[in-house]
């Protein structure tokens, strides 16, 4: 089998996907799709009803109308002082397209514009160890600081309006990790990939890997990546191994790139700081285990065990009610 | 429009222009043709796809359904200039039009 078997995308998962569909659907109306734009185009304290009515020659009913199916959908929001304001999802999602300069049609030298990391105000620090702690029995602090920081690029590239680009990406942020931490509409297809990710590569993730390869055979795919790849495996870890009678004979330390993230089902970091792409519709989870580096054979011995156990409620939960070697 | 201005200072530089009547209404006739949940998939896997583009036959098997039910949704968004279809030989592939990709990506976030 090739490295990534997989050529095409993995689809959205289907309640992202109805989801999606909800929000799209109330703007194929163009006088909800010009109200949006025309709240996106001024400061919210401008937008009343009665002005926005004037502006797209509508009554004030209509204008209230279209504000309730647009907040209904999760594109505007109610500020503490009355006020409507776009959502964080309307201002990703549709913010280019509001602006009649940056239309749908866009030059070919955009398409493939990364995400440029820019640099982000303090606040934004604030947030990332707000959610840290919020999120840390899924995710480490370095992918929570990295999907905030992504998070607040979206956002600033979209939004024009600065004054609240540190509430927007918190509650960017929380909401799609929320989703993302529970795993909503994490739907199987096939054979579940399984990603064990920690620092090396080298010994805690290859132990999570040769015992789970071990209990689930062809059932599951196994990958394994490091932030830092070491050169080759522990051999205390081989050793550790070799006595429960899991071969590890043909791994090694090997990068971890958003291909392989992209391809799991399940991603687990193993609690040693490493950041992770977020994609939707994987499970993500965060084993906390010390490093078996310099550590003796008693001690490596011990992590193996509780790794094993680990491994073991993973496969319970990935075939529920399932007799783990025959999924 | 340049593209320089967008990377610069996201709150200096570009004027915000609301949508005049007859963009919105463009606008509205493309995104009544993803607003579909099966379409938004098939989008996904055709963004996602190593090589850019893909097989009727590999949407259908991914998700499950038939090959005719997914060239229905794939001639609509044909039809609107979001993707490219291309024959070669028996095959017909499927690509997102370069115009289109960075709007599309947006709805898939």
């Amino acid at each position: 089998m090739s490295k990534f078997p997989r050529t095409i995308g993995r689809p959205l998962d289907p309640e992202a996907a109805r989801a999606r569909a909800r929000q799209i659907s109330a703007l194929t109306d163009p006088v909800k799709l010009r109200l949006l734009s025309l709240m996106a185009a001024t400061p919210a304290p401008q937008h009343s009803p009665s002005s926005l009515a004037g502006v797209l020659v509508l009554s004030e009913d209509e204008i209230n109308t279209a504000i309730a199916d647009l907040s209904a959908a999760g594109l505007l929001t109610t500020d503490l002082r009355g006020q409507h304001q776009l959502t964080a999802d309307a201002w990703v999602r549709f913010g280019r397209l509001l602006a009649s300069s940056g239309s749908i049609e866009t030059e070919l030298s955009e398409v493939s514009a990364p995400i440029v990391p820019r640099a982000v105000p303090p606040v934004i620090s604030r947030i990332v160890d707000d959610l840290s702690y919020r999120f840390s029995s899924t995710f480490s602090h370095e992918t929570v600081a990295r999907y905030v920081t992504e998070s607040y690029s979206l956002l600033a590239d979209r939004a024009h309006i600065v004054r609240f680009l540190p509430s927007l990406t918190a509650k960017f942020a929380t909401d799609r990790l929320s989703a993302l931490a529970t795993a909503e509409g994490l739907v199987l297809r096939g054979t579940p990939e399984v990603l064990f990710v920690c620092v090396q590569n080298a010994g805690r993730s290859q132990m999570a890997a040769a015992i789970l390869r071990q209990l689930a055979g062809d059932a599951v795919h196994v990958r394994t990546a490091g932030s830092v790849p070491a050169a080759a495996v522990h051999s205390v870890v081989v050793e550790a191994l070799d006595e429960i009678g899991v071969p590890l004979a043909t791994e090694f330390p090997k990068p971890l790139t958003e291909e392989v993230v992209q391809a799991a089902d399940y991603v687990i970091t193993m609690g040693c700081g490493d950041a992770c792409p977020i994609y939707p519709g994987r499970r993500y989870m965060d084993w906390v285990l010390e490093d078996p580096v310099g550590k003796s054979l008693a001690e490596v011995r011990l992590m193996r065990d509780e790794i094993s156990e680990r491994v073991h409620a993973l496969l319970a939960e990935m075939a529920p009610g399932a007799q783990p070697a025959i999924l | 429009m340049p593209s320089s201005a967008r990377h610069d200072d996201a709150d200096a530089a570009q004027p915000f222009i609301p949508l005049d009547r007859t963009a919105a209404e463009l606008l509205a006739r493309t995104l009544r043709a993803v607003a579909d949940p099966t379409r938004l998939q098939l989008l996904s896997m055709i963004a996602g796809a190593e090589s850019g583009e893909v097989t009727v036959g590999d949407l259908a098997t991914t998700l499950g359904m038939t090959q005719p039910t997914i060239t229905h949704h794939l001639r609509i968004m044909v039809d609107d200039g979001l993707l490219v279809r291309d024959q070669r030989g028996r095959q017909v592939w499927h690509s997102i039009a370069a115009s289109r990709k960075s709007a599309i990506l947006d709805l898939l976030r």
